[in-house]
């Protein structure tokens, strides 16, 4: 026991590792901040300079950039609208309503506290629920998935707003933009008109930065111009009594986390939009979401940040990678040799400590590197629009060029983002189009996996009490946003009564 | 038909629903045929590549009519905007399709400028400082990208 303490230590307590850690994490930081840039293509472009670190300095540098990433996404989509990745998605809902407002620096803080402690969170659950996790995880087949991702459908109604019906059109359009390219099962070609680009199927990073940040560009040309009025900016920072208030919605956003990035393949937006709907389902602020509520951009990023420690969970106790990061991070490991999984807990232990020690490292490196950058980073939102548009533009098409060096993903950016000025202008939540767009493929993966399975016995989709459970979930939830729409309904039509 | 329900008829949910409506009937029985090949030998139907799209497609028409039809008993109230300038519109269109049509040609760093300072020039931007960035700006973002992180970006007509 005591030899191997020792030999963690001696395998963690390295300044390589401390400065791999900081180098990870900043960079992650950086690169996620860029449009365009996510947190996979930071991680993949920094493998090959792994290649000669120590095998534990070389995942943590990954780990940190991987992490750095997942916060950095953040930044943009607060600031300018622009999400770093579909995850942060969910956090522009609240965040940018909060830097319009002025109080940018305070949804930075809320950002970072809750991305944080949903990541110490998430690393505690790696740490000492892994094996108990990973059974959990090992259960999910194909129609557990499937339900699974019914469920998170139903979270559309909730970021839909007032505009229920706009909003299910909305994410009706994002399923069937994510059908294009090829078929996943037969391979046959989707609404790809012949056309080469189209066959991999539509980029979820022109999508998004056109569907977000480019309508703002538009609007901005097209609406009359305002006089420039300097705003009162608020430059107040988030108060203990408003953590105190988002800390319920972290915790529970960050266990949904760790739950949906402990099972392979489900990925962060899920978690965000599902912690997002539950914050909003039960706090009492829940009319304040949507128009710069701290509590919702807590929520989300808990629920985004919780994924980052779990998805390490398949990957070290099972060698199944959750998503490209982790993939990616699975190569690292091989390249030096390790084959994470069962054995390796065997025959590593003292390796996969001194990594979890780093890991854990790696979260407080992310709060002083975060706090040290807010107040630089919120300078952005101070910036007059006239000046901070057309160079958000620049860097949208810089970024969205560099995913695939393709001049056809800049046309792919604008087109969405054309449709999405006309979804704001009809009053259309953009963002039911990206759940859409993203849970559309693993909807229509696992359903053909279980028909493949049982053979078109649809029995399968009732199989097990993980079945069962995410269908009553899902019920629950329908029945319950139902039950709010009305209530709001009715609300509106005594308000119009009292008015008349 | 009174002027109460014309009004109705030409508010933008309801020209957009309909729009939307018919769309989506095209998309059904035009688009998804012509569009999406269905393999041979298919035992299930809900196994063909065209199951999804359909049922999307059914579902946008039927959610499309049901926003005609809630506009009837619950109008929203349209909202009055306020258009800027053509040109400024004009301008905006002309920075977009550059930067598709010359981005590769022209190179990145070129289209940025031009794009940026054109920008900045028709929302009267005044600050030399302004403008001095808009120049330097796209430099340093293609050396980033090229340079550190070895993403190459279009030269065009700085090539080596």
């Amino acid at each position: 026991m005591m030899e191997n303490f020792t030999e963690v230590l001696s395998l963690f307590l390295s300044v390589d590792n401390f400065i791999a850690i900081i180098i990870g994490v900043v960079i992650g930081v950086v690169i996620g901040a860029i449009p365009g840039l996510t947190a996979t293509m930071a991680v993949a472009l920094a493998l090959p300079f792994t290649f000669s670190l120590e095998p534990v300095t070389a995942i943590l540098l990954l780990v940190g950039i991987y992490k750095g990433g997942m916060y950095g996404g953040s930044i943009t989509a607060i600031l300018i609208k622009t999400p770093g990745s579909p995850a942060s998605a969910c956090t522009l809902l609240d965040g940018y309503p909060m830097a319009q407002k002025g109080q940018a620096t305070k949804a930075l803080q809320t950002a970072l506290y809750s991305s944080c402690i949903a990541d110490f969170i998430s690393n505690l659950s790696l740490i000492f629920f892994a094996s108990y996790l990973a059974k959990i995880a090992m259960n999910f087949g194909p129609p557990e998935f499937f339900w699974l991702i019914c469920f998170s459908l139903t979270i559309i109604v909730s970021v839909s707003g007032e505009a229920i019906i706009k909003g299910l059109i909305a994410a009706c359009l994002g399923i069937i933009v994510s059908c294009i390219g090829l078929d996943q099962m037969y391979g046959t070609e989707r609404m790809t008109f012949g056309h080469y680009d189209l066959m991999d199927g539509i980029s979820f990073v022109p999508l998004m930065i056109g569907l977000f940040a480019i309508p703002e560009v538009i609007d901005f040309y097209y609406t009359k111009a305002q006089p420039h009025i300097i705003k009162n900016v608020d430059k107040s920072k988030l108060s203990l009594q408003e953590f105190k208030q988002c800390l319920k919605s972290i915790i529970r956003g960050s266990f949904i986390g760790v739950i949906i990035g402990s099972i392979p393949g489900t990925g962060a937006t899920a978690s965000a939009f599902i912690s997002y709907s539950e914050a909003k389902r039960t706090s009492p602020r829940r009319a304040n979401f949507g128009k710069g509520e701290p509590e919702g951009v807590a929520a989300s990023e808990a629920g985004n940040n919780g994924v980052a420690g779990a998805t390490l969970i398949p990957l070290l106790s099972l060698g199944i990678p959750g998503d490209i990061i982790t993939a990616i991070i699975l190569g690292a490991f091989m390249i030096h040799g390790l084959t994470p999984g069962p054995l390796m807990f065997q025959q590593n232990l003292s390796l996969i400590y001194a990594i979890f020690c780093g890991i854990m490292l790696s979260s407080i490196v992310l709060f002083i590197v975060g706090n040290l950058t807010i107040k630089y980073f919120s300078k952005v939102s101070d910036l007059p629009k006239p000046i901070l548009l057309p160079i958000v533009l620049l860097f949208c098409v810089f970024g969205t060029y560099a995913v695939n060096n393709s001049i056809f993903d800049i046309g792919v950016m604008f087109a969405f983002g054309i449709m999405g000025f006309f979804f704001a202008k009809m009053g259309i939540a953009a963002a039911p189009f990206l759940i859409g767009f993203i849970l559309g493929p693993m909807f229509e993966d696992n359903l053909h996996r279980s028909l493949l399975i049982s053979k078109g016995d649809l029995s399968i989709f009732v199989r097990g009490p993980i079945t069962w459970f995410f269908i009553a979930l899902t019920i629950a939830s329908l029945i319950f946003v139902i039950r709010r729409w009305h209530q709001g309904r009715t609300v509106n039509a005594e308000v119009d009564q009292n008015l008349e | 038909m009174n002027d109460f329900d014309t009004r109705r008829l030409l508010c933008p949910n309801v020209i957009f629903g309909i729009t939307l409506a018919i769309l989506s009937i095209a998309f059904i029985y035009a688009f998804i045929p012509a569009f999406i090949n269905e393999p041979p030998g298919l035992k299930n139907p809900m196994l063909s590549p065209r199951w999804l799209p359909m049922v999307m497609g059914w579902g946008c028409f039927i959610l499309s009519m049901s926003l005609v039809i809630a506009e009837f008993f619950h109008p929203e109230i349209a909202e009055h905007h306020v258009h800027e300038k053509s040109l400024h519109v004009l301008v905006l269109c002309a920075v977009l399709l550059s930067y598709v049509l010359l981005f590769e040609t022209a190179g990145a760093i070129l289209i940025g400028v031009v794009a940026t300072v054109a920008l900045f020039a028709i929302r009267s931007v005044k600050s030399i400082v302004a403008y001095i960035l808009a120049i330097a700006l796209p430099f340093v973002v293609y050396f980033f990208f090229t340079t550190l992180l070895e993403v190459p970006l279009p030269t065009g007509i700085f090539m080596e």
